[in-house]
């Protein structure tokens, strides 16, 4: 292995967490909301409904908050965050040498197994956030720094979901 | 002027710009604190590297003591921040639910994202994934509705609030939950190690201790501040209300209040405070008996809203608003001359007045509107053009 190959360490948690914090805190300041993922996601659904579908997605309930009638879906600070958050993603990566094509995945699984559970389990995940209207970054963390209850039950509640199937499911990850 | 910014103020191209950059830099440090990876972010729950612990507790109470510091120093309006509101049931199910999906698929939509954009395929996977649940939550929302929208509903609601403590302190709380975290995690990590034999997480746990010093410092400074600095901005607001008393501008004609309780865009809430008697005999449609007393207790004044207080010669309703402005509330306003100023103008039938008939009298709506208004107007209200006289501009 070439040294130019090897990516460059990371971040001490504790610093790229007080960088996080000084970033949140920036975007109560500026913005007067946290950071958001999930709910830009939503958005770039419905969008790409209300192309297809347009009918559906008026007569849906939950559709219709974010595109019905002449609302634009797009037209939304979540959907820039989830932009602006790709490319800085792929920013730090490139200038890290982190990179490059991959199927992050246990020792004892299969990529093709491990693709179909990411499916999965990136489903569950998208049905848990409406539900809890927010996930890891706009519930946990954003409300988690305002001191929300709700949000501080959510991080327990991720956690513990967590840790409760963590040790059955151990082959996907040891 | 005090934060946070109205996002409108950054104009059509500064919003996004505004987005786009914090979004940048958030995906920034996701991938630089090793999140782009599932491998990484799965640790967490095999107990051999709490990363995802350390990061994102230490990210809150970064963030938190710096909330806490510039709502005590009055540099920015708490009030005015988006806090999540509190619906325990689904937050709980959905956050378990949660959880499992995450060890399955490895990732969170916002390290997802991050993977992704590094070519990891599983994290492109996960997204699609994460796409096809929310079209599954829309289309089975209206069978989980009753759940979804009234379990545990208690709105805006801080922990602050629920323990009746200044924010300080219940940041202070949350710095102690977070201490013992870290403490717990590193020393699982250190067990971890010990039992496989390997090297644990790289990072020195050392670091910790600058970020934590700064919030600590931030904390206890809010705390011993926080008092005096409450008293200032309540005699800055008292001064501010007597200054609106003497000039007159918060006291709303009869017929000014008739047409904000016409007007159905707008969030109005009429507090009553004649006592409980007065209140049966006669009071205005929607109107809510409140003590003056019990004015300030657990009332939070919604953005935008309006309120008008109600009494019987305007004495109560100048102390009402007086106590209410000194707590920071805005669109605060009374009924000038009180409920007799509105009799006299919609008299209702006489004899009925001594009855306990409460709002069911004829006077206690507003009557259907006359034209034009014929009163100077206090109130502005949404959708009301700023100085624009009347007539119809379309």
């Amino acid at each position: 292995m070439t040294p130019e190959a090897k990516p460059r360490p990371l971040w001490n948690p504790y610093v790229a967490g007080a960088a996080l914090g000084v970033l949140l805190f920036a975007s109560f300041l500026l913005t007067s909301h946290g950071l958001g993922a999930s709910g830009g996601l939503a958005r770039l659904l419905t969008a790409g409904l209300d192309i297809l579908v347009p009918q559906t997605v008026d007569r849906t309930a939950f559709f219709s908050n974010f595109g019905g009638g002449g609302r634009a879906p797009l037209s939304h600070w979540l959907v820039w965050e989830i932009l602006g958050a790709t490319a800085g993603g792929a920013i730090s990566g490139l200038l890290a040498r982190r990179l490059g094509s991959e199927v992050c995945r246990g020792p004892a699984i299969s990529s093709r197994l491990r693709l179909l559970l990411a499916l999965l389990g990136g489903a569950l995940v998208g049905w848990g956030t409406q539900l809890s209207r927010g996930c890891t970054s706009g519930q946990a963390l954003s409300g988690g720094a305002v001191l929300a209850v709700g949000s501080w039950a959510f991080m327990f509640a991720v956690f513990g979901g967590a840790y409760l199937v963590a040790w059955p499911l151990r082959r996907l990850w040891r | 002027m005090t934060a946070p910014y109205d996002p409108s103020l950054w104009g059509s191209w500064g919003e996004p710009l505004v987005h786009l950059g914090i979004g940048g830099t958030f995906g920034f440090l996701l991938e630089r604190a090793g999140f782009g990876s599932a491998k990484k972010l799965t640790n967490q729950f095999y107990l051999n590297d709490m990363t995802v612990l350390k990061v994102m507790f230490t990210a809150i109470v970064t963030a938190l003591a710096l909330v806490t510091a510039a709502t005590t120093l009055g540099l920015i309006e708490f009030d005015k921040l988006w806090v999540n509101p509190t619906y325990l049931g689904s937050g709980i199910v959905g956050g378990m639910l949660f959880g499992v999906g995450f060890v399955v698929g490895g990732y969170c939509p916002g390290t997802a994202l991050v993977a992704a954009s590094n070519l990891k395929w599983d994290g492109l996977v996960f997204i699609v994934g994460v796409v096809l649940g929310i079209l599954g939550f829309g289309f089975s929302e209206p069978l989980v509705d009753q759940f979804y929208n009234g379990s545990g509903v208690y709105g805006r609601l801080t922990l602050a609030d629920w323990w009746s403590v200044p924010l300080p302190v219940a940041s202070l709380v949350a710095v102690g939950v977070a201490l013992v975290f870290f403490a717990g995690g590193e020393a699982i990590e250190r067990w971890m190690a010990r039992r496989s034999g390997q090297p644990g997480p790289q990072g020195s746990a050392r670091a910790k201790w600058l970020p934590l010093a700064a919030v600590m410092t931030l904390i206890v400074g809010s705390l011993v501040l926080w008092k005096p600095m409450q008293a200032r901005r309540a005699a800055t607001l008292e001064a501010r209300a007597e200054r609106s008393l003497r000039q007159a501008t918060v006291q709303i004609d009869p017929r000014e209040l008739a047409d904000l309780m016409r007007d159905r865009r707008l969030s109005l809430s009429v507090l009553d405070l004649r006592s409980e008697q007065e209140f049966n005999r006669f009071h205005l449609v929607n109107a809510e008996r409140v003590p003056l007393e019990a004015l300030n207790r657990g009332r939070r004044l919604a953005p935008g809203s309006v309120t008008v207080l109600v009494d019987s010669d305007e004495r109560q309703a100048r102390q009402g608003y007086r106590q209410l402005v000194s707590a920071g509330g805005a669109g605060i306003y009374l009924l000038s001359g009180g409920i007799p100023a509105w009799l006299a103008l919609f008299p209702p039938a006489e004899q009925r007045l001594q009855l306990a008939l409460g709002a069911d009298h004829r006077a206690s709506r507003p009557p259907s509107s006359d034209g034009p208004p014929r009163y100077h107007a206090l109130v502005q209200r949404p959708g009301m053009g700023r100085k624009k006289g009347g007539g119809c501009g379309g």
